[in-house]
């Protein structure tokens, strides 16, 4: 139990590596469309496009790293106030109920993506980047939603009653 | 015809998801996803991914993260100190000066960063000590402190106000200038009160005190100084968007304090990049779980509904917005800003435009009433903030102590009401 939980934690992590790297990349790309506008007068065709793919892909690939490090904001006035065997199925119960949203971007957004491969869809710019690539990244980052809900699942499962508390959803409030 | 079935399916499960510690940003999306699924089926379940993409295909949004990368290196690279030292150097020697000093540095942090819990840890974690040992009461300085943290929310560049933009379809440009006198006039509120309730200075500086000294220290923070001339006179002079304006902040706060100040170091920067994705990644979640609910609240015809009631009921304008600034209130208590906004905006845009709000104006009325959301407990991520500086204090002792503080909100917000030029002079001019 422990090495999965160490393996899905390690994948968690690379995804808010990665997605850091993206918001890193963010700046420059802008910055360098505006220099090549203003300077240059020869504003590129892809900037825009790609920052636009970038910060979705910031957003979906770190739904599930959140989760598994309690960054996600809730209201935990009633979860607080529990202890002992409440507080640990209290946790797991709000955690699994995570699973039905990481569900429909799943599916939905995997029929969204399968649609726009089989149709062949391409970006309406001069890029032309196959669509199902960024649709990708809505049921992408659902996998990634629910298997954060499984490792935190896992996690408070695996350790002891108290350490539920110490493992909760979020942060604030 | 509105279903009342639908309705209370939203309701309950957005209040079982909230009342029981699910993240916020589920609980919107599974309320949405159940009064979709009750409303029309999964027929309509098919269009969501389509409407998240668009959503966040929106240059607007794209601004969220790069404020909140500049906000995090100015952060870690104590520029609001820099900031607070300079004002103090000239304001010190005045009775209140020292809470005039914080409240100059909270408003030029703010012109810097669009967030308040931001100013209040870097500003509030240098100021409040200063302010205690000069004998100024908890109520003043915690005070001070989270009211002047608040005016990073509505002094430009605000994330409130972009993502006000993106939901209404309103000029960020135009909602960045309507914010500076409001933001400006809460800021004269907090300098009068520091000179007023300010104890009458005890110790006298006057020995230590140099002109030559403070005059060394304002022009060698010069760079400090030009960030608001760089982030926002791009934007006014249309040199780059807001979102640009962004990118461009990031590069220069990059450059003054990993170059010019050397308060950041390259292996800072992982954890840096790390802090600002994950607080970026948070928001733009319950950005998307906000627009699942927004696609449940268009499918069942809420926010239509609701202005259909109003126009009805023929209620004067101002009772429409008195009621929509109780609401706010009250969930100002218990929810943090994003989630208020992306709540409330889609249903009561509508309305205001219904009644003949000016859509700026209100974005502005919408905006003072988020400051009191930061400052009032229980949730009152400014007074978290306060706490983090202020481990040795009890949450209840700083809360009972920066609440009186929500007068001087209510004040602003009472003026911009009945003045609406306040915040409509500039941008119309």
């Amino acid at each position: 139990m422990a090495k999965l939980i160490r393996v899905l934690t390690g994948l968690q992590d690379l995804c808010l590596w990665l997605s850091a790297a993206a918001l890193a990349a963010l700046p420059i790309i802008i910055i360098y469309d505006v220099v090549m506008r203003y300077l240059f007068r020869a504003p590129t065709i892809w900037a825009s496009e790609i920052s636009l793919y970038l910060l979705q892909f910031l957003v979906y690939f770190t739904l599930g790293a959140l989760v598994v490090h309690s960054g996600h904001v809730r209201v935990s006035f009633w979860i607080e106030n529990l202890v002992g065997l409440g507080r640990y199925w209290g946790e797991i119960l709000t955690t699994a109920l995570i699973l039905p949203y990481a569900g429909v971007l799943v599916w939905y957004g995997g029929l969204f993506a399968g649609n726009a491969h089989a149709r062949g869809m391409l970006s309406p710019t001069l890029l032309e980047i196959p669509l199902w690539i960024p649709y990708g990244l809505i049921p992408a980052g659902g996998v990634l939603l629910a298997l954060g809900a499984v490792t935190k699942i896992l996690v408070i499962a695996a350790g002891p009653i108290e350490a539920a508390a110490r493992h909760g959803n979020g942060d604030h409030g | 015809m509105i279903s009342p079935g639908a309705v209370a399916l939203l309701l309950v499960v957005l209040l079982v998801g909230l009342g029981t510690g699910l993240p916020i940003a589920f609980s919107l999306g599974l309320a949405g996803i159940a009064t979709i699924l009750a409303a029309s089926g999964e027929r309509f379940l098919m269009q969501l991914p389509l409407t998240l993409y668009r959503a966040l295909s929106d240059p607007i949004i794209l601004a969220i993260p790069l404020y909140i990368l500049m906000g995090e290196i100015l952060f870690r690279g104590k520029v609001g100190q820099q900031l607070f030292a300079v004002a103090n150097a000239w304001l010190h020697r005045v009775r209140g000066g020292t809470g005039v000093a914080a409240v100059a540095a909270f408003t030029f942090f703010a012109a810097i960063v669009g967030s308040s819990m931001a100013s209040v840890l870097t500003i509030g974690k240098i100021a409040i000590p200063e302010m205690r040992a000069l004998g100024y009461g908890k109520t003043l300085s915690y005070g001070l402190s989270a009211v002047g943290g608040a005016l990073g929310i509505l002094i430009p560049p605000s994330i409130p106000l972009i993502i006000y933009a993106s939901l209404s379809n309103a000029s960020p440009g135009q909602l960045f200038t309507a914010g500076i006198v409001p933001g400006l006039l809460l800021a004269a509120l907090l300098a009068v009160w520091a000179v007023i309730a300010a104890p009458p200075l005890q110790r006298h500086d006057d020995e230590a005190w140099s002109f030559h000294a403070a005059l060394r220290l304002t022009l060698a923070s010069l760079p400090d100084l030009a960030l608001p001339v760089v982030v926002l006179g791009g934007i006014y002079l249309g040199i780059y968007t807001p979102t640009e304006a962004a990118a461009v902040g990031v590069a220069y706060a990059v450059l003054l304090t990993m170059v010019l100040r050397h308060t950041v170091r390259l292996v800072d920067l992982p954890e840096i990049l790390r802090s600002a994705t994950r607080s970026s990644a948070m928001l733009l979640a319950i950005v998307i779980g906000a627009l699942v609910l927004g696609s449940a609240l268009t499918l069942i015809g809420l926010p239509q509904m609701l202005t259909r009631m109003v126009m009805q009921a023929e209620l004067a304008p101002w009772v429409v917005l008195l009621i929509m600034n109780l609401i706010w209130f009250v969930l100002g208590c218990f929810l943090e800003v994003i989630s208020i906004l992306l709540i409330t905006v889609p249903v009561f845009y509508p309305v205001a435009k219904a009644v003949g709000f000016d859509p700026i104006w209100f974005g502005i009325i919408l905006v003072i009433n988020m400051e009191l959301a930061v400052i009032t407990p229980p949730v009152g991520m400014n007074l978290f903030a306060l706490k983090a500086i202020l481990p040795g204090e009890r949450l209840e002792t700083i809360t009972r102590a920066a609440v009186p503080s929500v007068g001087l909100v209510l004040v602003a917000l009472v003026l911009v009401w009945v003045f609406p030029s306040l915040a409509l002079y500039l941008p119309r001019h």
